[in-house]
């Protein structure tokens, strides 16, 4: 009986693993194959069967082609992409997490008439596909003659407020109501309040959202492709990466794209890791009861 | 330091919940004021409307001789310990404590000072410098009551600060916090459903019911005297026994009669009896138990005021006898020495200076 036990015990682990392996390399096989390519010379990407790791065509050694990153950092267009998208990215989230988190206090914290019809409202916002808000928002933007990389920041946050509110409102629902009073007792104002009491306490919760707002930001493409039709100055990197031309017509320097590629996802995954800590506080928090 | 004066305050929600009607307190400097009831008779909601975390639906509270109705928590000088303690999690002890003189703008020495001046009163010194969640029970509850002492406020607030700590903790803290009240010479107002609590830490108690003040007055005379039954029954424990039953007056004695006996009432409550002019003839009466004596005479079938024992509770320095005379259920206290088991009968004296008369319908006392 016990051994029986045992040998159950051993196959469901061994199945568990097996799962969890085919999990990882269904997640990770897209960003290796992205390095794998970005390191593979014209040449190197045409040989068939496709190698698992860039090989030299003649001798067949390992022969990793560096050449693709000079180009793209050489390149204007994508250079100034990443310097756009950051400005935009960053500037999106530091606005949503502002917003965001006023908007959640009143909704979380304070009681007012209507509370519940602005959180659907808010919740509303993000029903609309893109493209249907797409058309309307360009010809706002050029009526208003807003600045493109300003109209991207406005418009990005038509989906990052409401997802930061919502998230931030749970957030600070669960925060006792004792705190709010005792510091209202101690002689707080309702701004020090939040910004005293309440903000250091969802610090996790704003460092999740506010990373994906980030991300969702960084990696938007059609608002981006739209606005920045008439100013290709403006273009955020995933656009950049669009417009890529080959040294000839009609050649897809498909290389140069990974290589880029690979560069865009670089801060992403510098981020996720700088937080990490805080992130899966702020994943699991509010779940249950401390 | 300063009295406190409420003046017809209600509290009606928004939904027409009338939690506190017409309260009317008057709260001298430096007294001990316990607010005591069941739970939802609006003790803490009268509390709240001091801190001025509720809205006073109408009348008027005085903090010394300022209307505060409108004045904000802020600024009414008050400090508030609250039942879960309400510490800010992301601050070291230290930092919660000086949080309310930081905002108030008093300087870093001062604040220092006072801290640790805070810190020896309660003996703390070593938590400041930890974060609350690193600390039991009992050690927030001081952090707590630390955050309090360091403001200095007029009046103290508490609300049932013991009722999240263990039964041993909870005599210790009550008897530090009596102690924290003669030195710091401040108004407290504490909130409690423990009658324990209200009768050993009170100077005065409020005791509360559905809203209503049933009875203001020092523990003494909540005990010897209560205004009406629910005060009777209320205070005291285990609860006072009630019995109903018919009075009849003689020349110089008034008897009570029940379902299997009477008791002669004699002295002060007859006379007091005959001056308030006899209102009633049917009665409640309440005798607590520890004013029930136990005759072990084994009392014959039919015999006045034979009782069996239906359970005993041996507490070491007393034993409780609950018992059975007719269809009334009583409980007696007994000394230990008095040898009795279950299913015993017993002849019961209650002592009539001892007994509490109520009218049936109006619950009033009819003694006072």
């Amino acid at each position: 009986m016990k051994q029986a036990k045992g040998f159950k015990n051993v196959a469901l682990k061994t199945g568990f693993y097996f799962i969890l392996l085919i999990i990882f390399i269904y997640l990770l096989f897209p960003f290796y194959w992205a390095i794998n390519s970005s390191l593979k010379s014209e040449a190197q990407l045409q040989m068939t069967p496709a190698t698992m790791v860039p090989k030299n065509p003649v001798t067949d050694s390992i022969d990793p082609y560096f050449t693709n990153y000079k180009v793209i950092f050489q390149n204007q267009q994508f250079v100034r992409g990443l310097i756009n998208s950051t400005i935009v990215a960053t500037s999106t989230t530091v606005l949503a997490l502002a917003a965001g988190s006023f908007a959640a206090f009143a909704l979380g914290k304070l009681r007012f008439r209507g509370k519940k019809p602005t959180l659907y409202m808010i919740l509303a916002m993000t029903m609309f596909p893109q493209v249907t808000v797409l058309a309307g928002l360009y010809a706002v933007i050029t009526t208003l003659q807003l600045p493109t990389l300003l109209s991207m920041i406005l418009s990005y946050m038509i989906f990052t407020l409401p997802f930061t509110t919502w998230v931030l409102t749970a957030f600070f629902k669960d925060l006792p109501l004792a705190l709010l009073e005792s510091a209202q007792v101690d002689g707080a104002t309702p701004f020090q309040t939040f910004y005293k009491i309440l903000l250091p306490l969802t610090a996790p919760a704003m460092v999740t959202t506010g990373l994906l707002a980030f991300i969702a930001a960084w990696n938007e493409y059609l608002f981006a492709l739209t606005f920045t039709s008439i100013n290709p100055g403006a273009r955020t990197v995933p656009v950049a990466i669009a417009y890529f031309t080959g040294a000839v017509a009609r050649q897809e320097p498909f290389g140069e794209i990974m290589a880029a590629a690979v560069v865009v996802t670089v801060p992403i995954v510098v981020l996720v890791l700088i937080f990490q800590k805080r992130i899966v506080a702020g994943l699991t928090a509010g779940a249950v009861k401390g | 330091m300063a009295g406190l004066k409420l003046v017809n305050v209600n509290k009606i929600y928004p939904n027409g919940f009338h939690a506190v009607h017409d309260v009317n307190l008057d709260i001298e400097d430096n007294e001990f004021v316990v607010f005591v009831g069941p739970s939802g008779c609006g003790k803490s909601t009268a509390l709240r409307m001091i801190a001025g975390l509720e809205e006073i639906s109408s009348g008027e509270l005085y903090i010394g001789e300022t209307m505060v109705n409108d004045v904000s928590p802020k600024d009414r000088d008050i400090a508030m310990v609250f039942q879960n303690y309400a510490l800010y999690p992301h601050m070291t002890n230290y930092e919660n404590m000086a949080f309310g003189l930081k905002l108030r703008n008093i300087p870093k020495a001062e604040i220092d000072k006072r801290v640790q001046n805070a810190a020896d009163i309660l003996g703390i010194q070593e938590l400041l410098d930890n974060k609350p969640k690193e600390l039991s029970g009992g050690q927030r509850q001081r952090i707590a009551l630390g955050r309090a002492i360091v403001r200095d406020p007029q009046v103290f607030l508490m609300d049932e600060p013991l009722s999240n700590l263990d039964a041993k903790l909870r005599v210790q803290t009550r008897a530090e916090i009596s102690k924290l009240h003669q030195r710091l010479k401040t108004t407290f107002i504490y909130v409690t459903h423990d009658q324990t609590e209200a009768m050993t830490m009170g100077t005065r108690i409020v005791v509360l019911k559905a809203g209503h003040v049933m009875q203001v007055d020092t523990p003494t005379n909540l005990y010897e005297y209560p205004k009406n039954k629910f005060v009777g029954s209320f205070i005291g424990s285990p609860q006072m026994n009630f019995i109903e039953g018919t009075l009849e007056e003689k020349d110089d004695a008034v008897t009570f009669h029940y379902s299997s006996g009477s008791i002669d009432i004699t002295g002060e409550k007859a006379d007091k009896l005959k001056e308030n002019g006899f209102e009633t003839k049917e009665v409640i009466l309440g005798i607590r138990p520890e004013h029930i004596n136990v005759k072990t005479d084994e009392p014959t079938e039919g015999s006045p005021n034979r009782a069996v024992i239906e359970v005993t509770e041996l507490l070491g320095s007393e034993t409780y006898l609950f018992v059975k005379v007719k269809e009334e259920s009583l409980v007696a206290r007994i000394d230990p020495s008095i040898k009795v088991k279950v299913g015993d009968f017993i002849t019961l004296d209650p002592r009539p200076d001892k007994v509490h008369l109520f009218h049936p319908e109006s619950e009033k006392s009819l003694l006072l």
